[in-house]
């Protein structure tokens, strides 16, 4: 994703009055003049400080040559794999945090893996056992030797 | 407790087997991420921390020190062998390097940078040894004047210094700090910015953010950049033995190793700054200074001497400011500080006062492995051919598993991966936006300290701005970090007027 830094400039003002905002409503204490909010207000002006500048600076760069689309996509994103790959990758993270819980952590890796192993155009075969065996050898690692409580989920009564 | 007391403790604490299996094993781990390309010796601490939360505070550091230092040497290898650099760190000189490597000097090129960064990395040791102690009775005097300006000048140094584009490395800095005042507020207990939930009441957790922004980010990159119509880069021969002629190059280049060992500690211990602006300072200083810079990018050794110097050299360095004032020298120390508060060993003044045995271990672990840093590098050498057929394609997802269970491992619950997910994402569309994320760990790091010295001061002093100049050293300080901002600033509007009289 490309952001031109106008763009950023004007998202970081808004962070900046919204952090502004939030801080105006941590409650103070009598007689102390200084409390939870001065350092989040400090650091949201310098939000819209350094948002100003940053549009400022693109402004000016724009006088002098034209700039590109406000906002566009890495150019490897429309390439081959790239796209695929990326939302393979996303899905991994998304299906161990909502579907680990029931299902377990293994079956969601062995699954997320080989799909994402397949759209990265591996051998079937070779995707399958690297699947497997990366997630036997998580699960040996930290729910084995460190004792992490990865969700067992469906395979509660083999492990 | 005497001295031989604390040194015999320490030395027993080293000694035991599970230590050096760990700082072994570590050391393999390091060696293997640093050699393979676009895994970085930060995010081989990263994925290494969730492992040694479970251990001891000595072997844990073991395994970090051991690990970084491996991979800053490893990243060399992909260097000579393919032209790509296996970590930022190696990035200098690796024109140089392949260039020898397609000489038929691959032995050499390689065998300079395992022995030099051995020498190189000694000498950062041999600094932190003797510095750090006595910085820490210096810094026994500090109270929150001096730490408030020491944390300010970490955080201006990795604006100013340690980057290309010091508006956008601000704003980074900024979002890391803005980071750190999730959570309860230190000093009222106000929860803030948590959005009603309390698994945000404690912070953002601190390494589930660490392997989103250096290890998730770079797996998303990598699987969008993967070229699989590319053939196999192919790989110079080496032949002969590793070492062969390096003691020529050293005994020919003693000026180069010291200069390099000690720009690179001094640029280790900047906070903000580590092994990789070390190398291409020490690489443009060899530069410029040498008999033949025409050479230099063309397969010249000199370079390389001095820079594979730098970057090891740094590592040591790095931890000088961590140790002593809790305040990270680079991305990976900012790692350490965070796994010294979780093992209880806050980092500061009175761990040298309290625990003396811990910091003369760590410094054993250091000279430890660096010194096996040679026979592992051998082996890593050796192996590197096959290792580097290992194609991408099959490392990335086995990279990001372990992104998934460390980050689980760290909250024991879902709730460390959605910080990954959410941090990783944010650092991959910051980074290719042309904002750098080393500042934000820093700020994350660096801001609870910040904000406690910052309020501390503020309440002491009744808002009166001038008791932050009041104290000597806190005036000294306080001056440097006005210089740094005040230069800086001088410089933009000097561009902008410059750019003005142009158009």
């Amino acid at each position: 994703m490309k952001i031109t830094d106008a763009v950023s400039g004007a998202l970081l003002i808004a962070l900046g009055l919204f952090m502004f905002w939030q801080a105006s409503l941590f409650p103070s204490f009598g007689g102390q003049p200084y409390g939870a909010a001065l350092l989040p207000s400090i650091l949201a002006g310098g939000f819209i400080l350094g948002g100003g500048l940053l549009i400022l600076r693109d402004v000016m760069a724009r006088r002098q040559a034209a700039g590109g689309p406000l906002v566009s996509l890495v150019p490897e994103l429309r390439q081959g794999t790239g796209m695929a790959a990326l939302l393979a990758v996303l899905g991994n993270v998304l299906a161990q945090i909502w579907l680990a819980q029931p299902l377990g952590f293994i079956p969601v890796s062995v699954a997320g893996l080989l799909v994402l192993f397949l759209v990265l155009r591996l051998r079937p075969w070779v995707a399958a056992a690297l699947a497997v065996g990366t997630s036997m050898v998580c699960w040996w690692l930290f729910a084995g030797l460190l004792r992490v409580p990865l969700p067992r989920g469906i395979l509660d009564g083999v492990l | 407790m005497g001295f031989g007391d604390i040194l015999l403790q320490a030395l027993l604490l080293v000694l035991d087997p599970q230590v050096l299996l760990t700082a072994l094993l570590a050391g393999m781990f390091g060696m293997f991420v640093g050699a393979m390309p676009g895994l970085t010796a930060t995010m081989a601490t990263a994925l290494l921390v969730p492992m040694t939360f479970f251990m001891d505070p000595i072997p844990a550091l073991a395994a970090i020190v051991s690990a970084s230092s491996m991979a800053i040497f490893a990243g060399d290898i992909p260097g000579a062998l393919l032209r790509i650099p296996g970590t930022p760190a190696s990035a200098a000189y690796v024109e140089d390097s392949h260039r020898l490597a397609l000489k038929g000097k691959l032995n050499l090129a390689l065998g300079t940078n395992l022995l030099v960064s051995c020498i190189g990395g000694l000498f950062g040791v041999g600094v932190l040894i003797a510095a750090a102690p006595l910085l820490a009775e210096f810094a026994l005097r500090f109270t929150s004047y001096e730490y408030f300006w020491l944390a300010a000048l970490g955080l201006s140094c990795a604006i100013f210094i340690a980057s290309a584009d010091p508006l956008k490395a601000g704003i980074a800095l900024l979002i890391g700090l803005a980071m750190a005042t999730v959570g309860l507020d230190p000093t009222t207990g106000v929860p803030r910015f948590t959005l009603g939930h309390v698994d945000l009441m404690a912070g953002v957790e601190f390494i589930p953010a660490m392997i989103g922004l250096f290890a998730l980010a770079e797996v998303m990159r990598g699987v969008i950049r993967l070229n699989h119509n590319a053939p196999p880069p192919p790989m110079p021969a080496g032949e002969g033995a590793l070492f062969k002629g390096v003691g020529g190059v050293i005994r020919r280049h003693p000026k180069n190793i010291v200069r390099g060992s000690l720009m690179g500690t001094l640029i280790g211990a900047l906070p903000g700054a580590g092994a990789d602006i070390a190398a291409w300072m020490a690489y443009a200083v060899s530069k410029r200074f040498s008999k033949t810079p025409e050479k230099y990018g063309k397969g010249h050794v000199e370079g390389l001497v001095d820079a594979s110097a730098a970057n090891n050299a740094a590592v040591g360095g790095a931890w000088i400011p961590a140790l002593v004032f809790g305040i990270p020298g680079d991305s990976v120390t900012a790692i350490v500080i965070g796994v010294l508060y979780m093992k209880g060993m806050n980092p500061g003044p009175t761990v040298f006062i309290q625990n003396p045995q811990l910091i003369y271990a760590v410094f054993m672990i250091f000279i430890l492995t660096t010194l096996m840093m040679v026979p592992l590098g051998w082996a890593a050498v050796k192996a590197s051919r096959q290792v580097l057929r290992v194609p991408s394609r099959v490392l990335l997802p086995i990279v990001l598993s372990f992104c998934i269970v460390g980050a689980f491992a760290m909250t024991n619950s879902v709730f460390g991966i959605v910080i990954m997910l959410a941090i990783g994402l944010l650092g991959w569309v910051l980074e290719e936006n042309g904002f750098p994320v080393a500042p934000i760990i820093l700020g994350l790091v660096l801001g609870g300290m910040f904000e406690r010295m910052f309020m501390t001061s503020m309440i002491k002093s009744a808002g009166d701005l001038t008791a932050f100049f009041e104290r000597p050293i806190a005036a000294v300080l306080g001056v440097c970090v006005l210089l740094i901002w005040g230069m800086a600033l001088f410089g933009a509007v000097r561009r902008m007027a410059r750019g003005r009289a142009a158009a």
